[in-house]
């Protein structure tokens, strides 16, 4: 029997205003889907397209990136570059046939802990629905 | 416990006092935070969200919390009580008693199993009384100290004698009952009061009662996410969700018996209206008010956005009373409209915006030390120094002084940790040694740009502390736009002030006063920054080393055209009828009717902010000339009228003395004609009669906007933000009110917003305190967090120095990029971009983030293995 | 600088096809400031393979250097043991880089991976375009410091052609026409007379047409 598909999101939080979100949903104990992975950056700036696709590489499923709001980046432009940059991901795994929306980045401010949930909970869902990235089927054939 | 020459006592572990204790300390000076309760924080933490920026404040001030606990110029002490002050300025002997929290904060490893098996279950202030917790307890997860207390009140081992779970439980051997109170004896140089306030609730407020009348705290915590309804919000009687809820404002505030504003209520039950509806988007949010009193940068279009996009109902009345509805939980609000319709309405909840007023401790604690209080019990201070006190060596800021809100306390916190320092300073104490840090020495000097009252006082703060002052003016003359004021709404003389202040600058040796003066271009970072300056008398510049600069460049006023202004000579602008009441008031003596027609170009929608300073002018003006000619009808036309805090008074004064208030809306302006011979006419809609009345006065004052200086050119040398009104942007609008985002440039007043010159006072010294915790570092502080290049990698392709926001990489003599450490922010965007992978951060190496993303799937996702 | 262009995916793709073990080798230099073949581009273009490749249900071991040139042959020899465990290279150097390693490698096959584009500038970040030709017949002083044989399309020496409509080329309307560019510097710079002498027919023969070409510095020889 296979077991229901469970994806596997890796979420890059910035360590100023999404993480903190992130630390408020958990202390309000509010409830997110446990797919959700978070690594803490100091910028969302800082997380390369190498990362993105690593992470993909080394079996998740999607990959979201959070950063701050727009015009509220500690750094002035951090998040403006990772939009670009994943604009330009998406692209990349155009090229390979893997589904974009795989891939997606939100701004969010610190205090939105409901916001953070319901990302966690749209991207799960997304993922979900367009079923383990292909990377993952071939292995489970063999 | 030890005491140390050049120490500092600061009362109240709030935000005004977590603030002084910081910058203090990061001066040099050591410092004693004692806090009545176990944790610091105070009432921020039990804000759901502030205004207007919605943001949750106790995770942005997380940071300042852990600061101010791991400092080592600074020592908190909570659950202490000061007992005694005696001595004088320069050398006061504090004595403080400690109560034990019975829990070793060194042990405690916050795991709560203590809390889990403690059988006493006690209602939880922190919730405002609407959950419980233990008699063991940590106020909430993130608390500093973060480590149980045990509440000697509650506790069954004290209450009942025996019960020891808490001490069995333990693995940490954290808890010893043992612990006894103890006395602690300090020698401190100064002490400051950040008491903070006590919500009023008044005695005619007996609807308290009814389950579903709630105060505006309780409502925070409802909504509050880590709050007793995890943040879903229903009301008390039934966890229902109510479908209409109404705020009353001014409750405790406005009346006899507290005559004053507590200038923050309206802001904040527009916020829980605005955050009400994001709960629940078809709820009915009604506020009941009498003015709508939201004066500070960007409030007012957080009120228009209530009204426009949110559709928070505003309805103009003072609720006297408020009934039950028989057989439900539900409320019925029984209200006279400005006509004097009495209309009834039913509502599911009702908060009441309570009043501010001081805290009881602190006003017996200031009357031991023999400190002049008002007779609302705030402390009495001049508007030209706002954060002393009577006694000197004893400063008060925040809520003590009158009633403010976060930003201005935080601002307040700042000023009182610059008057007490300068205290300090002129006594002779020693500084506590710098923190250790290498590298290079700030430049001892600071710039300030903009020659008014604002620059002059940052200038003497910095000066009398030692370091040297470039104040840049662009005038021939110092004082700025306060050399047309006459009085301050205290009615102290303000020009006397200026006077003896320009005096003070000029002859200070330290001060180097640059007039016709124009900055060219300034490059650096904070503790060492080169500015070009130009006199325009000469061709030649002058160029500037300083280590920090301070923006005071002001603002402007309106130059209107509306209501006959320029084409009238008896239309005066307020400044006008300053002058002639100084130096011609028997020209003016003799007028039978008088008109002053207020927000003459503020709260429109090309210029969506209230001016804060015309409201508290018109009346004191209005007032001068009744006492000229007691028989002179006044007028004053106004659309809400803000006397803010203590500036209630004049207000209350105003009517007393027959003076005729006539509310105006936006649509329905004054009419302002002339006949043949230039006699006036008003016309106006009295919206208490619906009808026009017509007024003929011999004079009208327009109380016109202030608006932003010609900034742009400068916000541009100095790479600074202006907001979308033209005035320059802070760091943050609310915790950090003096600061640029970029490090050692600050501002301080009218160039942050419209303010009154008390608030522009405080500013200046706050904006002077953060310029010293730059300047008295031994070495500029860099962070360890700084990008470091591989120049055996890198190819010097420019692409991290084109892409630096702090233009921290250059490209040095040799054709390599350098990395100015001061100036680098460590957020790694040139990391990722960098085509060779030639840097790193420091404290970053071997990419951590990739290390992440690798480690992120080592753990199998067992929980999906089936 | 030399500015290139990863090729497509799918190119590379079919390039590599069959082959296991590869050695992705990047070049530090022109192509890694015009983002192309970098090592920052070797990661990346690394992760992608493997990817397509596990997708495919196929093997393949990738190994990732950059070395500073590609174009020098001395450079070239740390990578040996790299290049001699695989069984192809993919170079993200420019044509000259590839050359060079196949040159000096001769039994090893070396793909490339980038196109070479053309000689230029980053205009700003992100942005490079195209300024020399290597004609090997300066003519700067003539054009005002503007290239007419790299930057006009039809390489016209007595511009502008009747296509130039209001400072811009025929072919596009975002590509400036380089004859009304020098016209307005000489014309700034005083100097409009230079355009009253017509170019004589340019010789060619020392832009490649005459075959490869090559330096000879005697002084310089072994």
């Amino acid at each position: 029997m296979k077991a229901k598909f469970e994806p596997l999101i890796l979420a890059f939080c910035c360590n100023y205003c999404p993480s903190c979100a992130a630390d408020l949903a958990e202390s309000a104990k509010l409830q997110y889907p446990p797919n959700i992975r978070i690594i803490k950056v100091p910028c969302i700036g800082a997380v390369g397209t190498i990362h993105i696709l690593k992470a993909l590489e080394n079996g998740a499923d999607g990959v979201c990136l959070m950063g701050c709001l727009e015009g509220n980046c500690e750094y002035l432009t951090g998040n403006f570059r990772a939009g670009k940059r994943v604009q330009y991901v998406k692209k990349l795994l155009g090229k390979l046939s893997i589904e974009k929306e795989r891939l997606e980045i939100y701004n969010l401010s610190a205090a939105e802990a409901h916001r953070f949930c319901e990302i966690a909970g749209e991207v799960t869902e997304t993922v979900r629905s367009l079923g383990p990235i292909p990377l993952k089927i071939d292995n489970s054939k063999i | 416990m030890f005491s140390k020459v050049g120490s500092i006592l600061v009362v109240g572990g709030g935000i005004a006092g977590i603030q002084a204790c910081l910058d203090l300390a990061d001066s040099g000076y050591f410092v004693y935070l004692v806090e009545k309760s176990a944790f610091i924080g105070g009432k921020i933490a039990q804000l759901d969200k502030t205004y207007p920026v919605n943001d949750c404040p106790f995770c942005i001030r997380y940071n300042e919390h852990m600061e101010c606990a791991s400092h080592t110029n600074i020592e908190i002490l909570t659950l202490s009580e000061v007992r005694d002050i005696k001595g004088s300025s320069g050398n006061f002997e504090v004595t403080i008693a400690q109560h034990p929290g019975y829990v070793d904060i060194e042990k405690c490893t916050v795991c709560g199993l203590c809390a889990e098996r403690c059988p006493e279950e006690v209602n939880d202030e922190f919730n405002e009384g609407l959950g419980k917790r233990k008699a063991i307890y940590l106020e909430y997860p993130k608390a500093v100290p973060n480590g149980y207390v045990i509440d000697r009140k509650n506790c069954l081992h004290f209450t009942k004698e025996g019960c020891n779970i808490c001490l069995e439980v333990c693995n940490e051997k954290a808890i010893d009952f043992d612990k006894n109170e103890k006395d602690i004896t300090l020698n401190v140089g100064s002490v400051i009061l950040a008491t903070g306030f006590d919500s009023v609730v008044p005695s005619y407020c007996e609807y308290i009662k009814f389950p579903n009348v709630i105060t505006g705290m309780e409502f925070e915590r409802i909504m509050s996410l880590n709050g007793p309804c995890g943040g879903h919000l229903i009301r008390p009687s039934d966890r229902k969700e109510p479908k209409n809820i109404a705020w009353l404002q001014c409750i405790g505030s406005r009346d006899i018996k507290h005559n004053y504003c507590s200038t923050v209520c309206c802001m904040y039950a527009v916020k829980q209206a605005i955050l009400a509806k994001k709960h629940n988007k078809i709820l009915n949010t009604s506020i009941f008010f009498m003015d709508m009193r939201v004066c500070g940068k960007d409030y007012e279009r957080y009120y228009n956005r209530a009204k426009d996009e949110d559709d928070v109902r505003f309805v103009r009345s003072r609720v006297h009373n408020v009934f039950p509805v028989d057989g439900t939980d539900d409320l019925l609000i029984r209200y006279a409209d400005e006509r004097g319709k009495i209309s009834e309405e039913i509502y599911d909840m009702v908060v009441l915006s309570l009043g501010l007023e001081p805290s009881q401790d602190a006003v017996k604690l200031a009357r031991g030390l023999g400190i002049s209080l008002d007779k609302n019990n705030f402390v009495e201070t001049s508007s030209f120094a706002p954060v002393n006190t009577s006694v000197p060596g004893v400063y008060a800021c925040g809520a003590f002084n009158a009633p403010k809100d976060i930003s201005e306390s935080i601002t307040e916190a700042s000023a009182a940790a610059c008057a007490s320092s300068l205290n300090m300073a002129a006594s002779g104490a020693a500084l506590h040694d710098p923190l250790e840090e290498t590298g290079q020495k700030p430049v001892p000097a600071g710039l300030v740009v903009g020659g008014g009252v604002t620059g002059m006082v940052s200038c003497l703060c910095l000066a009398d502390q030692g370091y040297r002052a470039y104040l840049i003016e662009k005038t021939d003359k110092l004082g700025g736009h306060a050399l047309k004021l006459r009085k301050t709404f205290k009615g102290e003389d303000v020009s006397s002030y200026v006077k003896e202040l320009i005096n003070k600058v000029e002859n200070h040796h330290l001060i180097d006063v640059c007039l016709n003066s124009e900055v060219k271009n300034t490059d650096g970072y904070a503790g060492n920054f080169s500015t070009r300056v130009a006199i325009s008398s000469s061709t030649e510049t002058k160029n500037i080393k300083h280590g920090v600069t301070i923006m005071s460049t002001g603002a402007d006023f309106l130059r209107t055209s509306e209501y006959l202004y320029g084409k009238n000579p008896n239309v005066l602008s307020w400044f006008q009828l300053d002058k002639m009441l100084s130096e011609e008031p028997n020209t003016i003596k003799n007028a039978n009717a008088w008109v002053f027609i207020l927000c003459v170009g503020s709260r429109e929608p090309e210029r969506p902010y209230c001016s804060k300073i015309c409201c508290s002018s018109a009346l004191r003006n209005a007032l001068e000339l009744k006492k000229l000619n007691p028989d002179m009808e006044i007028y004053v036309l106004y659309r809400d009228m803000r006397t803010y805090g203590l500036i209630e008074d004049l207000y209350t004064d105003a009517r007393d003395k027959g003076i005729v208030f006539i509310r105006y809306k936006l649509d329905g302006k004054p009419e302002v004609d002339e006949d043949q011979d230039g006699r006036l006419k008003v016309r106006i809609l009295d919206n208490l009669l619906g009808e026009h009345i017509i007024i003929q006065p011999d004079f009208i004052t327009l109380q016109t906007a202030i608006v932003p200086g010609n900034h742009e050119s400068l916000a541009k040398l100095f790479k600074l933000p202006l907001d979308q009104d033209g005035f320059f942007r802070e760091a943050h609008k609310k915790f950090k009110p003096v600061e640029f985002s970029a490090k050692g440039i600050y501002l301080a007043g009218l160039v942050h917003c419209p303010k009154p010159i008390d608030e522009t006072i405080s500013q200046a010294q706050a904006a002077a305190v953060k310029a010293v915790t730059v300047l008295s570092k031994e070495y500029i502080a860099t962070s360890n967090e700084v990008a470091s290049i591989d120049l055996k990698l890198c190819v010097a392709c420019l692409t991290c120095a084109r892409i630096c926001s702090y233009d921290a990489i250059v490209i040095n003599g040799m054709g390599k990029p350098y990395v100015e450490p001061a100036k680098c922010r460590g957020c790694g965007i040139c990391v990722v971009e960098c085509p060779t992978k030639a840097i790193i951060l420091e404290h970053f190496k071997n990419d951590p983030i990739l290390r992440s993303v690798d480690e992120a799937f080592l753990e199998p996702f067992t929980e999906y293995v089936q | 600088m030399i500015v290139g262009q990863q090729k497509d995916f799918d190119e590379i793709k079919k390039m590599i096809t069959g082959y296991n073990r590869l050695l992705v080798l990047g070049c530090q230099t022109c192509v890694a400031i015009s983002f192309a073949g970098g090592m920052r581009e070797v990661e990346i273009l690394a992760s992608m393979i493997r990817m397509d490749r596990k997708m495919a249900g196929q093997d393949v071991e990738i190994v990732e250097e950059a070395i500073l040139r590609q174009c020098d042959f001395e450079f070239l020899d740390s990578v040996k043991d790299l290049v001699a465990d695989c069984d192809v290279v993919l170079s993200l150097a420019c044509g000259v880089g590839v050359q060079a390693m196949a040159e000096r490698y001769p039994d090893k096959v070396i793909l490339p991976g980038l196109n070479t584009t053309f000689m230029g500038l980053t205009e700003e970040m992100g942005v490079w375009s195209e300024r020399c030709a290597g004609c090997g017949d300066c003519i700067l002083d003539r054009t005002g410091g503007l290239c007419p044989i790299a930057r006009c399309s039809k390489g016209l020496l007595n511009g502008p052609c009747g296509g130039s409509v209001n400072g811009k080329c025929e072919i596009s309307p975002d590509v400036d026409c380089v004859w009304q560019l020098i016209i307005d510097r000489l014309k700034a710079l005083n100097q409009l007379e230079k355009l009253e002498e017509i170019f004589p027919v340019k010789d060619w023969s020392v832009s490649g047409h005459g075959g490869t070409r090559k330096i000879i510095r005697e002084d310089l020889t072994a």
